[in-house]
């Protein structure tokens, strides 16, 4: 079966900077991305755990499929946008069956 | 009237302070309990539709008077200029950073609904009528605290970049704000109930009047759940720091007060704009601050608004303002 290389660029983000974060990925000109609802961790800044009245300490995972120069470029605007913030990034290769898509 | 200690009890053995109790109890002991996510924020959803709506209902029955423009402006006052005093207070006897010191005091500025419906329940229970459009006092307390606290932030750190950072971050507090989730839905729902007067309430009374007080027990049992779960993960949570979540509350409801003798409020509403002010925000407050003061840290003051005034506001505030405010009105 033919599949084709990409990069997959995953964001864990406090819940309040998924909105601004969707917007850089807009700008950046990805061709799509998904959200995904995280339960619970720790990190850092010590345990954390979603769904508390407040929302405060709820996160999510952002993913990102695309091509490798976009997905540098991606990346560095993301960083730039939640350095002050809790996240963690990462970037790892993944294979796509529909090219066209990403 | 009955005495004022067997009022304080009578709130204590309330079945809402018990259910708070309870979840309280129950988090503390480790219990597997919980309240769903979804379903505490359709809780939160339900008691700001059923708050609001009511008050506009109220309010279309009585007209629009000078006492609520004036009771309007103190609210939008309080809330401005409370944070510059709790800063003043939290940097004098903790030793808070500046960031963490603003992002607390725009939560002492701002208000909390449950608390404010917790209040007026205690007005029903103990049959103290007050005028519907303290609701609307409500809504617009929310959000000057937080400009006030984001200004001291700002004053005391002019390395950091305005409110806001970058204009994608700027623009998402502007929204945050401005339509954050409570205000829009408070105000519209005042605004239906205004309109739609007491045949629209007596329409959606089922929904909205009978099952209330259920509701807003189910809800405090999370809120306990949620207070706990905060005090025992609570770290940093000093002697001054602990005791600034209790005189705060005190300090504010004197303000509150003092203003609402000033512009002439019946015992009544003197009594709620005490409980909004002494109220901390632990809703539309986190998240502007996560947005615009990141690197404030959100277990401070989640655990101070959650876990220490909440609960000192639930047991003792409520009834201490009221009998403060039988004494300021001469009610």
């Amino acid at each position: 079966m033919q599949t084709y290389k990409k990069k997959s660029l995953q964001i864990v983000v406090e819940q309040t900077m998924v909105q601004p974060l969707i917007g850089v990925i807009d700008r950046a000109g990805a061709p799509g991305y998904t959200v995904v609802p995280v339960i619970a961790g720790r990190g850092h800044q010590g345990a954390w755990q979603s769904g508390e009245v407040s929302g405060t300490s709820s996160m999510a995972m952002v993913i990102v499929i695309l091509d490798e120069t976009l997905a540098g470029r991606l990346l560095d605007e993301a960083y730039a946008l939640l350095k002050d913030y809790i996240a963690v990034f990462y970037l790892s290769d993944v294979e796509v069956m529909r090219s066209e898509h990403f | 009237m009955p005495d004022l200690v067997s009022i304080a009890i009578s709130n204590i053995l309330s079945p809402m302070v018990l259910f708070f109790a309870l979840g309280f109890s129950a988090a503390l002991a480790r219990s597997d309990l919980a309240v769903p996510e979804a379903v505490a924020k359709a809780l939160a959803l339900y008691l700001m539709l059923a708050i609001g709506f009511k008050g506009g209902a109220a309010l279309s029955e009585q007209g629009l008077t000078g006492e609520l423009v004036k009771t309007l402006a103190a609210g939008a006052g309080l809330s401005f200029a409370i944070p510059f005093l709790a800063f003043t207070l939290l940097r004098l006897t903790t030793p808070l950073k500046i960031a963490d010191a603003a992002a607390v005091a725009a939560h002492y500025g701002s208000i909390s609904v449950v608390t404010f419906v917790a209040g007026s329940e205690f007005l029903n229970l103990i049959g103290m009528p007050f005028e519907g459009y303290m609701v609307a006092v409500m809504a617009i307390m929310e959000t000057p605290a937080i400009v006030a606290g984001l200004w001291l932030a700002r004053r005391g750190d002019q390395s950091r970049p305005a409110a806001g950072g970058t204009k994608t971050t700027g623009k998402a507090l502007m929204r945050e704000i401005l339509l954050n989730a409570s205000v829009v839905l408070l105000l519209g729902a005042f605004a239906i109930g205004w309109i739609t007067g007491t045949e629209g309430l007596a329409a959606i009374a089922p929904f909205i009047v009978a099952p209330f007080q259920g509701v807003l027990c189910l809800f405090l049992l999370d809120m306990g759940l949620v207070a706990a779960q905060r005090w025992r993960s609570a770290k940093g949570l000093t002697a001054p720091l602990f005791l600034y979540g209790v005189y705060m509350p005190l300090i504010s409801a004197s303000l509150g007060l003092a203003l609402a003798v000033l512009i002439g409020l019946g015992h009544g509403e003197a009594t709620l704009l005490a409980i909004l002010s002494a109220s901390a925000s632990y809703i539309a407050v986190p998240a502007a601050m996560r947005l615009a003061l990141p690197e404030a840290n959100p277990s401070i003051y989640l655990t101070l608004s959650l876990a220490v005034t909440f609960p000192f506001n639930l047991t003792i505030g409520i009834p201490l303002y009221f009998a403060a405010a039988r004494i300021a009105t001469g009610g």
